[in-house]
């Protein structure tokens, strides 16, 4: 197992930063994730950690090996491509044991590998067939058992099941995790798909703009999100811009003649934050209705969309703020626009965004 | 510390160079061997060539022919093929698989080897005046194509050149998006208002660059005005200047002036091409169903585009029957038929000399073709060597470049030298015909390496594989269909090369089969023999073109 580490690492292109100072650290074993939308830098960064390319500047270490300008074929990492990249004229078996002859390893023991992996991946039965006799399904595996052939020290995912139907990502996203549980490797996984991310990481780099702009566990992301940016790119959340104030109940946030309770721990500031700027998040899924008695914000219902289980609600609680609401359905019959609501919250749930309303990166969302 | 991730390899480097070094001594280095010879007298350089050149009443006429017979080839050609290939490419009707191999069936010889079948059925006292006098329809014979006239030459290079026109609007007109059409029917545009709107606007880059084409191969024609007696033309002027080229630098100035020519319609096409770039870029969706053709509309679109094809295969017609007949002499058809016009090639002295040496130069040429093709494409492609465009732009510069230019290129920067053509002209001939058809590989090969995924490449680099077991395991076998394609197209062509055969291969010992075909035809018992050859070359080239055809569609 290794731990790869990342230090001031960037690539430029022309004048154009693709990857701007990333600085980060993989632990050995994890199952980490790079997430971002297109465009951010991620599969530039999966490529600088793979060989595939090399930084601009900035260091990249494998352990204690400072593997920067190390290309692909000498770092002993097994990459899965979001094409799969599979060779089309040789069999599956043939792909696999390409890389093994590759190392001049004895012809019983890469029998004895393509056999492993074919067991380990269920493609056995198929090992005679070419890529184009498989289904993407068939064919990702392939590229899977190509990559764990080799037994490398780092396995690198780029988006591996985007040309996937749902049914199957679902799939094939249950497998992955229990290889990981089953093989300790490090593996690196890019993607831009929040879901898969969230169902399936140990930690997760989240990247805007070449940077990363918060890492951590999943979790800790989804509730405590640090900005705008990473709250919006993880799910739908409703954000207020408001001044710290004291309440009867101990502190809140205050906007256009709404007051909205915060978790104690926020109390930490003191009292001297009172009328300090505050920006906060809540999560749609977060709001309860009917609401109970100590924690409520009341509005008009300006638009009620019925989505299945669940039914989004959108409250206009002041001249100049609404408020989004996703409630279970059998809880919304008998609402209609234009009713007085009240939906109920809990303060834990409330976090805090680090940056100002003119942060950029919330502009463009 | 900054350091430079896409920084080119040491290897990629050394080959870039090893071809600069080719390029430059083969392609770059006898185009500009024409300019010297054509502007250093006695040591300095001298525009009086070219004024000498301005002076001349005769050569001024012969200039003024030769792009008025340019011009109208390019016209007719272009007007006779806008119908035919937006018919193929609209309609469906029966015999248009037919009518898409018959066209090809002109590019499968030299036009000049035509003017003897051309000669035997529309000469004075060929097939179509016999049976017209037969018929009573005409007392005298009629001098369809007279020697010595631009008319005639102008004809054959027509039927010779509209189905490479033809070829290049299908493609244009097949690709244009139906939603345009469809767009412009839906704001109430006649078919008329649509064609002359929406289709040929979206052509023009096509319609254009095929006519230049067009014009530069009519303008730089040896073979043809050659052997209809047509004197009056650049071509004929430079090749008969042949003897003292090193003592008159008029050959030289006239060769300049080819060049000068070429270029320009190369440099306008291009132009064209560029400034109408957004119009080829608007090429996405569906593209337009074929509609069914029948009834009387079949019969009135077809019996014109059956007369236009057969004219341009009645030459090779024509061929065929004179390898055939026995005896054909004032009759519409042969009396009787043989075959040992056939068995002649294959013993005839010269007929043996040209397959023996054509074989040979075509072979060692398509070796070198690949080897260099696959070189260029992978630097172009896959390199991050800087002038990875320049290297493209020269290696694919003899696609507008004119096979005599070359010719005489290589005359002029090889006399003398261990190269010389005088001395043994096949190396510059094998030279000759693998700059030549370069450009062909190279397209095949650029096109083949950007189809295929880089992926493929990286995920070999990333199971530990060098750079050479890649190209071994890897980017050969995938690129295997294109290169044999392109290998059995450039084979094809190297067969019957004609410019730099005719131009370079002095001695009989020496002749390729385009020259052997033209030594031939000036004997009086020649013509069987060489249409027997033409006949043969003309069924390989058939096949080779279809062997191609079928490698390339393979997947």
């Amino acid at each position: 197992m290794t731990t790869i580490s990342l230090q001031n690492v960037s690539r430029f292109f022309g004048n154009t930063a693709a990857v701007d100072s990333v600085t980060v650290s993989i632990p050995s074993g994890s199952l980490f994730f790079l997430l971002g939308p297109s465009g951010c830098g991620k599969t530039t960064l999966l490529r600088l950690i793979s060989g595939l390319d090399i930084p601009s500047r900035g260091e990249i270490w494998f352990d204690n090996s400072d593997v920067s300008t190390i290309p692909i074929e000498k770092r002993n990492v097994g990459i899965v491509f979001q094409q799969y990249a599979l060779w089309p004229h040789m069999t599956v078996e043939e792909n696999i044991q390409f890389g093994l002859t590759q190392r001049r390893m004895e012809k019983r023991a890469i029998t004895d590998r393509i056999q492993e992996v074919l067991a380990l991946t269920q493609l056995g039965p198929l090992s005679k067939r070419l890529p184009s006799e498989l289904s993407g399904g068939q064919q990702q595996r392939v590229a899977l058992a190509r990559a764990l052939a080799l037994k490398p020290a780092v396995l690198l995912f780029d988006e591996p099941l985007s040309n996937l139907d749902p049914h199957l990502r679902y799939e094939i996203r249950e497998q992955l995790v229990e290889l990981h549980r089953s093989m300790p490797t490090t593996m690196i996984y890019v993607t831009h798909d929040t879901e898969e991310a969230l169902s399936m990481a140990d930690e997760i780099a989240i990247l805007n703009k070449g940077r990363i702009v918060q890492s951590g566990r999943p979790e800790v992301l989804f509730h405590q999100p640090q900005s705008e940016f990473v709250a919006r790119f993880l799910g739908e959340v409703n954000i207020f811009d408001g001044i710290f104030v004291k309440t009867t109940k101990g502190i809140g946030c205050y906007f256009s003649e709404t007051t909205i309770e915060l978790p104690e721990q926020f109390g930490a500031l003191g009292v001297d934050a009172a009328g300090e700027p505050i920006r906060i998040a809540i999560r749609p899924s977060y709001l309860s209705y009917p609401a109970d008695d100590e924690f409520g914000i009341t509005g008009t219902i300006e638009k009620i969309v019925f989505t299945g289980p669940a039914t989004r609600l959108v409250i206009r609680i002041s001249s100049t703020h609404s408020l989004t609401a996703l409630l279970p359905s059998y809880r919304c019959n008998g609402l209609s626009i234009g009713d007085s609501i009240t939906v109920g919250y809990d303060p834990r749930t409330i976090a805090r965004l680090r940056n100002t309303p003119s942060d950029e990166s919330s502009k463009q969302l | 510390m900054m350091r430079n991730p896409r920084g080119p390899s040491l290897y990629s480097v050394a080959l870039a160079v090893i071809i600069w070094i080719i390029l430059g001594l083969f392609l770059v280095y006898p185009l500009l061997a024409i300019g010297k010879n054509a502007f250093i007298v006695e040591g300095r350089i001298s525009l009086s060539p070219l004024f000498a050149l301005s002076q001349d009443p005769l050569l001024i006429r012969i200039t003024r022919n030769s792009l008025s017979l340019a011009f109208g080839v390019s016209l007719v050609a272009t007007i006779i093929a806008i119908p035919i290939a937006l018919l193929l490419a609209h309609r469906q009707f029966t015999g248009r698989r037919i009518i898409l191999l018959l066209l090809a069936v002109p590019l499968l010889l030299p036009p000049f080897i035509g003017v003897i079948g051309l000669r035997q059925i529309l000469g004075r006292f060929g097939s179509v005046n016999l049976l017209l006098l037969g018929s009573g329809i005409i007392s005298e014979p009629i001098d369809w194509l007279p020697t010595g006239s631009a008319f005639a030459v102008g004809i054959l290079q027509v039927l010779h050149l509209y189905p490479v026109v033809v070829a290049q609007l299908l493609s244009s007109f097949e690709q244009q998006p139906a939603s345009l059409h469809e767009a412009a029917r839906s704001v109430g545009a006649t078919p008329l208002a649509r064609l002359f709107r929406v289709t040929l606007p979206l052509a023009l880059p096509s319609i254009i660059s095929s006519a230049s084409l067009t014009f530069v191969a009519s303008f730089t024609d040896l073979g043809t005005p050659l052997l209809f007696e047509y004197r009056a033309v650049l071509p004929v002027q430079i090749f008969n200047l042949l003897t003292d080229l090193h003592e008159n630098t008029v050959g030289y100035a006239l060769v300049f002036v080819v060049a000068s020519v070429s270029l320009l319609m190369f440099a306008i096409s291009d132009l064209f091409t560029r400034a109408h770039h957004s119009e080829r870029s608007v090429r996405e969706g569906a593209t337009i169903a074929r509609q069914p053709l029948r009834g009387w509309r079949f019969v009135a679109v077809l019996l014109p585009i059956t007369i236009i094809t057969a004219l341009s295969i009645l030459p090779h017609i024509g061929i065929i029957l004179i390898a055939l007949s026995e005896r054909w002499f004032f009759t519409v058809l042969p009396e009787s038929f043989t075959l040992s016009h056939l068995n002649l090639v294959f013993s005839h002295p010269l007929t043996l000399i040209g397959m023996r040496t054509s074989i040979s130069l075509a072979l060692i040429s398509t070796l070198l073709i690949i080897i260099l093709g696959a070189t260029i494409g992978w630097l172009v492609v896959r390199s991050v060597i800087p002038g990875r465009r320049l290297l493209s732009l020269v290696a694919l510069s003899p696609l507008a470049i004119p096979g005599m230019l070359f010719a005489f290129g290589y005359l002029g920067a090889f006399s003398q030298t261990i190269l010389d053509s005088a001395v043994n002209p096949l190396p510059l001939l094998a030279i000759a015909y693998t700059v030549r058809r370069l450009p062909f590989m190279l397209r095949i090969i650029t096109a083949g390496l950007a189809e295929t995924s880089i992926s493929y490449e990286e995920a070999a680099r990333s199971v530990g594989a060098s750079p050479l077991a890649i190209a071994r395991c890897i980017t050969i076998p995938l690129l295997r269909r294109y290169v044999i394609a392109g290998a059995i197209l450039c084979f094809a062509f190297g067969m019957v090369e004609v410019s730099d055969s005719l131009i370079l291969a002095r001695e009989e010992k020496f002749y390729p089969i385009a020259k052997v075909l033209y030594a031939l035809t000036a004997r009086p018992d020649g013509i069987e023999v060489a249409s027997a050859l033409g006949t043969i070359v003309m069924c390989v080239s058939a096949l080779l073109l279809g062997a191609a055809r079928l490698v390339r569609a393979k997947r």
